[in-house]
């Protein structure tokens, strides 16, 4: 480990440091090396979302959507279904349980007050 | 005991930082999700310290850090998952670091991982750092800077992958928070 490019570090974490120090550091070939090393590490830590690995996400939004359009579809047309055999019933009377006839002539007549 | 509202408002403050570091230390997402809401009970069950702001971070990390320590003992005799895990297909210089990233993360000691997950992750000042983990700034700056070193010797092949792609880190000079 090259002490003096710890400065590196110090750079990178935004902390104190001497500009000479990493003039001198990042004037070494290796020293570029470790910046950009570093750089590309820090950039793994961040953006690795954890979750991804061995799981790709690729197609559940698709599946989702597909669910969703799916079961709303579904509820379209069985609301039509239902609607249309409740308006074809609705247009014929129901049969009559039973008749009651009445014959308006046999009645008696009011007996006045 | 610390008051709930209290409780959540730090807890809104640090919430994406604390997922962060506790998804990356249990390496995968759900298991984080599920020890930030234990720190979330733990801090619900202590007094918060009256501190300046550096040391309530480094107080609330300490705490997130013992949840991920208890954790990682308990699942320590699972398995893990490996590159074989990842589909063939997928296998991008991306996913490469992913899953060798995770691999060279366990092969750190408990500090050493915490240190530097707390710096690049979590986007924690040495001070806070040092705090969260009973250390002197200077034994963080050294730790640190090991860390990276021991990473980017296991890493090589994954990081060379990565420098020839487009890259965008969230920030060098400071991790956002």
């Amino acid at each position: 480990m090259n002490p003096n490019h710890e400065v590196i570090s110090d750079f990178l974490d935004g902390e104190a440091f001497e500009p000479r120090v990493l003039g001198e550091a990042l004037a070494d070939p290796a020293g570029r090396d470790l910046l950009i090393d570093f750089v590309v590490l820090r950039y793994a830590a961040q953006t690795d979302d954890p979750v991804m690995v061995g799981h790709p996400p690729a197609r559940r939004p698709l599946n989702r959507f597909l669910l969703t359009a799916a079961a709303v579809l579904v509820a379209l047309v069985g609301g039509y279904q239902l609607g249309h055999q409740q308006s074809e019933e609705r247009s014929t009377p129901p049969a009559p349980n039973r008749v009651v006839s009445v014959d308006w002539q046999s009645l008696p007549e009011e007996s006045p007050k | 005991m610390t008051s709930v509202a209290d409780a959540e408002s730090l807890f809104a403050q640090y919430h994406d930082r604390l997922l962060r570091y506790l998804s990356r230390a249990a390496g995968e997402r759900e298991a984080g999700r599920d020890l930030t809401q234990e720190v979330f009970l733990r801090v619900s069950r202590t007094a918060i310290p009256a501190s300046p702001e550096n040391q309530l971070a480094g107080w609330l990390f300490r705490i997130a850090r013992n949840v991920a320590l208890d954790h990682l003992r308990q699942r320590r005799r699972r398995p893990e998952t490996d590159l074989a895990s990842v589909p063939e297909g997928t296998k991008d210089a991306h996913q490469e670091m992913a899953v060798a990233l995770k691999q060279a993360l366990a092969t750190l000691s408990d500090l050493d991982r915490d240190v530097f997950l707390f710096r690049e992750v979590s986007g924690l000042s040495r001070e806070e750092i040092a705090t969260a983990c009973d250390l002197t700034p200077d034994a963080v700056r050294s730790r640190l800077h090991r860390a990276r070193l021991e990473l980017r010797g296991r890493l090589a092949a994954p990081i060379e992958a990565l420098r020839q792609q487009h890259i965008r880190p969230r920030g060098t000079a400071r991790a956002p928070r």
